[in-house]
């Protein structure tokens, strides 16, 4: 036995000895194809076997106990096209990985599915959540802006726990709700944008019907898909990022100070004794002037800055975010917890906060290898605290401060006591009590994928049911607190309203909603050689319960077939068939299907075995068809007769009155969805392997069906109103371009470009236009929402000019007929030249709200650990009208500001900003609806700029870090804008509302 | 490093703001100043002997005082000899003055096309009542552009309606467009601007209508 022993051991060694002598070392280089830079951290390893090795900071690998004549080593790195490399003998192996082409791999997110990027057909602009953790802003609707092409996005107000910005895609192409479909994780959700921007993988955006035809009676608008991240195999990975920015509002409007606006008010006629000080009733319009323009006497002749004096030149906001993923074979995971906080913008005010926690779990379950549970669960809990004063809006502060009047009381009385009648702003901001409100909301959905291949190849089965819910509790507690106008002759005071303390006033939000979400289908994936099929059918249903009301409801079937031929010739099909419960029955569903087809030029033998190659890696056209739905409407249930009571009657004898009932607007009994039938025809391109890229879309979309309202054209003798009824039609035609150029210059610097473009022109080609206006005054023929009004030509800048003009005094629209145009006044154009100004001088003209024009450009950089990036971003062709407080001097209380101070005067004709003060009422030939009152949307803003700095490898080693950086990043940094006075974007024909903010924010991100 | 520095500063390139700068301090203005000329539309205005003693004193805190012997004469020769308003300057360019002015605004028959006077009980034209209804007095202010402002000389031009410079208390108004008011009583004015009729009306109206483009030229007494 021992001798066996002995022969199996020598043999055995005998045998390793040989082995070792054909295995040995294996050294070489490995670098980037296309610089010559070399790759540090490539995996470098035999095939078939764990052992490996990667390469050092220069590039060179080292790989032990190689056989040389049976080993294939494998060159693995992120990014890079994995390679094989037979060793056949050699010992010094160098290797050029050449970058990985995305379009083979990268998966684009569509409509209840995924696709290879080289097959989409359909117009799908997609940004990664790169583009938006960093930026400094509260909700990522704010963050889109010229990132996108094709998205125009408003953001109309800035008040916190109220700034998200409204989003239109391609435009609009009806005056009823334009807004997209949300889509969160495969869910139609009602928003998407106080999802944490850490939480997202992906942020897509659905244009044509090809893409959004699944969506059916919901697509019309475009259709945003937001996917979240999920978990993938390996070790857990932990990144936690914290920032904090410091804000501030943009452009608030600035009152005049106590003497301008007492000058401007003594200019004009009616103002001599307004608001006059009552102590010095009988003194001299002089000697009321000189106290206010010397101070001397504060407690008669105040001189408060109310917005000064409330608003805060910065505030404060914070946030972050802690996740962590990974997964074992079995197991995949996703956690995320974030949390964001701002401060209010009052000054002395330590209510105003808005609040939110971030929470969300994504796991994905191998139950069996061919069965997969996937859990989504989003969750997150607003707080917002408010003064009491301030529950519905900052309007009674935030407008009331700038049009408030500074001259007649102080803040404070001598005693401490607030000043005033009333209307003492700071009383109404800080002793009126607060509000306290918490919002909930869950998003959760479960789904089991079960693969069906003993059916089968390619053909798997999914079921998904989701829940989700909100609830808003808001309450609130008020007290009263007097005001007091001190008197300074008797030093006494006289009081106006209680001091009731502090109470619970009770609820004064209680909104609840719930959705319910049902989902089953079959999709099919299969390779035929050159051939590939997939397929897609489903049904849902979707119930949506807000407090008491009869659920909203929508059901139906989705449907699709995808078709590629040797990765050239791509067809699709796309249907949806649903419908709502908001029509009649029998008129409830419909179906919308879209075509589309795709050739990728650049897979042709032509250009593959072409020098062609080599300039134009990319090629692909792409052209769809398609016809989808809206079923928005402003009200529920158009074809079932209402009734109210209403009126009454006396009957019999006696006192005897028998409440009435009323018919209501006359129902419309075949009332339906808006149909918009689109098309799309555009090309994706990049050149000498991904340096420059262009992608181009012409698209056009002709809307149908529009619900719109008639009373305007029925005729005189029928007494009742109806309902609104399908009869509007528009166009919307326009053009996307994406430009992209990357370069890595050297191995310590790359730079990247990326532009987009969009331009569309809506028009109104059917609408319920009164009967009896001019052709030039319809809206038809221009685009939704473009202003009727005169045009502005100035100012007359005198006498002679007035008597040579038409006549503005024949007008009875809008000027007394007793009032004298005089020099300073505002000159309008005599459109149709009649000689005289009137009612039919008025014509559409302008633009509507929403941006017909928008671009970005995005500019980034990495200079060793150093990136920078910058975007600027503009819109043009759009406008807005102001009125009121933000346009008229003196039109509410004593909003005079800046411009105001440039009346019209002869001596400073050439730089008025604003039409004659003296001797006018403020009813004026002013108030014309004309082009004097609009305000221009064209801007363009430095909209971010972030600059960061990775630490070294080894330095964040050392902290157990696997990676860190810092990060400076600003947004709203700067604007140019047509409108002086406003920004742009807060779009309030009032400027009531609180305008968006600006940003300056460091930041720190760490990964584990 | 160099394409890195160029993106870096290229923002800063684009949106570098324009930088403007006042043309005058308002310091600059303060002062007792002595009215030395006027000219209107470019022509030397004769000044009666009261019109050329105005005297400006424009001092820090806002309030302007100005001198002239317009009224001298009135109540008994103790009529007023200064007056005063406020000033301010406008973007180192214009300079704001307040001042009474009145505003003409008589009623006029739209049946006679008479200018309304009030009488009295003998029929004759009670002038006080009369022209306190023909002219609204209002403190407002004017705008002047600053031509020339240094240690010695201010040079100041006003563009405006002929009327709203004659009927103006700055710069001393000619005694012959305003009347006294006898017996106006402690505390009011004993002057106001002259009875409309219709013998005058439409002159005057005209000058109402009619732009006038004035210089006013100032030398330094004491700052």
């Amino acid at each position: 036995m021992k001798q066996l022993i002995l022969v199996i051991v020598t043999l055995v060694c005998t045998l390793e000895m040989v082995s070792a002598q054909q295995r040995t070392l294996v050294t070489g280089k490995v670098t980037d194809a296309a610089t010559g830079e070399e790759l540090i951290g490539v995996n470098v390893a035999r095939k078939g076997s764990s052992a490996g090795t990667i390469t050092d900071m220069d590039g060179n690998y080292t790989l032990e106990a190689v056989n040389l004549q049976t080993d294939i080593l494998v060159f693995s790195y992120v990014g890079y096209v994995t390679t094989e490399i037979p060793v056949q003998g050699h010992r010094k192996i160098d290797v050029q990985l050449k970058e990985e082409t995305k379009l083979l791999t990268e998966l684009v997110v569509v409509g209840y599915g995924a696709q290879k990027k080289e097959s989409v057909v359909g117009s799908i602009s997609t940004i990664n959540n790169k583009a938006l953790v960093s930026v400094p802003v509260s909700n990522i609707s704010q963050s889109i802006a010229g990132k996108i092409a094709g998205v125009q996005v408003v953001q109309s107000s800035g008040e916190i726990g109220s700034d998200v910005a409204d989003i239109y895609i391609r435009g609009r192409s009806t005056w009823n709700d334009a807004t997209p479909l949300y889509v969160v994780d495969g869910i139609v959700r009602s928003e998407f944008a106080k999802i944490d921007p850490n939480e997202i993988e992906s942020f897509n955006v659905l244009k044509d019907a090809s893409a959004t035809a699944v969506y059916g009676v919901k697509g019309a608008n475009g259709v945003i898909i937001i996917t979240t991240r999920r978990g993938a195999l390996g070790k857990p990975k932990i990144s936690a990022t914290v920032q904090t920015a410091i804000t501030q509002p943009i452009n608030i409007p600035q009152p005049l100070g106590a003497y301008d606006a007492s000058n401007l008010a003594y200019l004009q006629d009616w103002g001599q004794y307004k608001n006059r000080p009552p102590q010095t009733k009988g003194g001299t319009l002089a000697y009321d002037l000189a106290l206010w323009r010397t101070g001397a006497s504060p407690w008669t002749h105040s001189d408060v800055d109310w917005v000064g004096s409330i608003m805060k030149d910065f505030s404060t906001q914070q946030q972050y975010n802690v996740n962590v993923s990974g997964g074992t074979t079995n197991v995949r995971y996703f956690i995320s917890g974030g949390f964001i906080n701002q401060n209010g913008f009052y000054e002395n005010d330590d209510m105003t906060k808005y609040s939110r926690f971030n929470f969300r779990n994504n796991l994905d379950i191998d139950i069996t290898n061919s069965l997969t549970a996937s859990l989504s669960i989003g969750a997150r809990v607003e707080n917002l605290n408010s003064p009491a004063s301030t529950i519905w809006s900052s309007w009674n502060i935030y407008r009331g401060a700038f049009a408030a009047n500074g001259r007649t009381n102080p803040i404070y009385n001598p005693n401490g006591t607030y000043s005033g009648t009333g209307g003492n702003i700071m009383r109404s901001l800080r002793e009126s009590g607060y509000y306290k409100s918490v919002t909930s909301t869950l998003e959760s959905s479960l789904s089991l994928t079960q693969k069906l291949d003993f059916i089968t190849k390619g053909l798997s089965a999914k079921v998904q049911a989701a829940f989700d819910t909100q609830g808003e509790n808001g309450r609130s507690w008020t007290k009263e607190t007097a005001e007091y106008m001190y008197d300074q002759l008797t030093n006494t005071y006289q009081q106006f309203g209680e001091n009731r303390p502090l109470g619970y006033n009770g609820v004064a939000k209680n909104n609840n909603w719930t959705k319910f979400y049902l989902e089953g289908g079959l999709s099919y994936n299969q390779n035929f050689g050159d051939h590939t099929v997939t397929g897609l059918i489903l049904a849902n249903r979707n119930e949506f319960i807000r407090n008491a009301e009869v659920a909203f409801a929508d059901q139906g079937l989705v449907g699709r077939v995808t078709y590629d031929y040797d990765r050239r010739y791509f067809a699709e099909v796309n249907v949806g068939y649903n419908g709502s419960e908001n029509f009649p029955p029998g008129l409830q569903y419909g179906f919308f299907p879209a075509f589309a087809g795709g050739w990728l030029i650049s897979n042709e033998k032509f250009m593959t075995e072409s020098a062609l190659s080599q300039v134009i890696s990319n090629l692909k056209l792409r052209a769809s068809l398609g016809w989808v739905g809206n079923d928005k409407s402003n009200d529920r249930f158009i074809f079932l007769q209402d009734f109210s009571n209403a009126g009454g009657y006396t009957f019999g004898t006696g006192n005897n009155y028998y409440n009435g009932i009323r018919q209501g607007d006359i129902a419309n009994k075949v009332v339906t969805w808006e149909v918009a039938r689109k098309f799309n025809i555009g090309f994706e391109s990049e050149f000498f392997n991904g340096l420059f890229g262009l992608n181009v879309d012409l698209f056009g979309e002709f809307r149908n069906n529009i619900l719109t309202n008639i009373d305007a054209v029925k005729p005189e003798y029928v007494g009742a109103g109806f309902k609104v009824a399908n009869i509007g039609e528009t166009s919307n035609n326009g053009i996307e371009i994406e430009l992209r150029h990357n370069k890595k210059v050297n191995r310590n610097f790359s730079y990247n470009i990326r532009a987009n473009f969009t331009y569309n022109r809506n028009k109104v080609l059917k609408k319920a236009d009164p009967l009896g206006l001019l052709p030039y005054q319809k809206e038809e023929g221009y685009p939704i929402g473009t202003p009727l009004m005169y045009t502005h030509l100035g100012y007359f800048n005198s006498y002679e000019e007035i008597w040579n003009s038409p006549s503005q005094l024949a007008v009875h629209n809008g000027i007394p007929s007793n009032v004298e145009v005089v020099p300073g006044d505002l000159k309008f154009l005599d459109f149709n030249n009649d000689g005289v100004i009137n009612r039919d001088d008025a014509y559409r003209q302008g633009y509507g709200t929403v941006p017909e024009l928008q671009y970005g450009v995005t500019v980034g950089g990495n200079y060793k650990a150093f990136d920078f990036s910058f975007l600027l971003q503009g819109s043009a062709h759009s406008l807005f009208m102001k009125q009121w407080e933000i346009m008229w001097a003196f039109s509410n209380n004593d909003n005079v500001f800046a411009k105001h101070n440039y009346y019209w005067a002869p001596e400073i004709a050439d730089a008025a900003e604003f039409t004659r003060f003296y001797g006018k009422s403020w009813v004026n030939n002013e108030r014309y609806y004309s082009t004097y009152e609009a305000g221009s949307g064209t801007y363009i803003r430095l909209k971010n700029i972030e600059m960061g700095y990775t630490l070294p490898s080894s330095i964040s080693r050392k902290l157990l870090m696997s990676s860190a950086r810092i990060y400076l990043s600003s947004n709203n940094t700067f604007l140019w804008s047509v409108e002086k006075y406003l920004d742009p974007d807060n779009r309030d024909n009032r400027g009531g509302k609180m305008p968006p903010t600006r940003a300056f924010n460091i930041g720190l991100s760490v990964n584990f | 490093m160099k394409y890195f520095s160029l993106l870096f500063f290229l923002p800063a390139f684009i949106f570098l703001p324009a930088c403007d700068d006042d043309l005058y301090e308002p310091a600059s203005a303060t002062g007792l100043w002595e009215q030395v000329a006027i000219s209107e539309d470019g022509s030397e205005m004769n000044l009666t002997p009261e019109q050329k003693t105005v005297k400006l004193m424009i001092e820090p805190n806002g309030i302007l005082r100005y001198y002239h012997s317009v009224f001298q004469a009135y109540a008994n020769g103790n009529g007023p000899t200064s007056f005063y308003g406020t000033w301010s300057m406008l973007d180192g360019t214009w300079l704001n003055i307040s001042t009474d002015k009145w505003q003409f605004n008589p009623s006029v028959s739209a049946e006679t096309g008479k200018v309304a006077v009030t009488r009295k009980p003998d029929n004759s034209i009670d002038t006080l009542a009369s022209v306190q209804k023909q002219w609204a007095k209002n403190h407002i202010q004017a705008r002047f552009t600053i031509l020339k402002l240094t240690d010695q000389e201010m040079e100041i031009r006003l563009k405006t309606f002929e009327g709203e410079k004659r009927y103006a208390l700055l710069f001393a108004p000619h005694p012959a467009d305003f009347l006294e008011i006898k017996n106006a009583g402690a505390g009011k004015d004993v002057y106001f601007p002259k009875l409309v009729s219709d013998d005058n009306y439409l002159t005057i109206r005209k000058e109402f209508q009619t732009l006038k483009t004035y210089v006013f030229r100032f030398r330094k007494v004491t700052n």
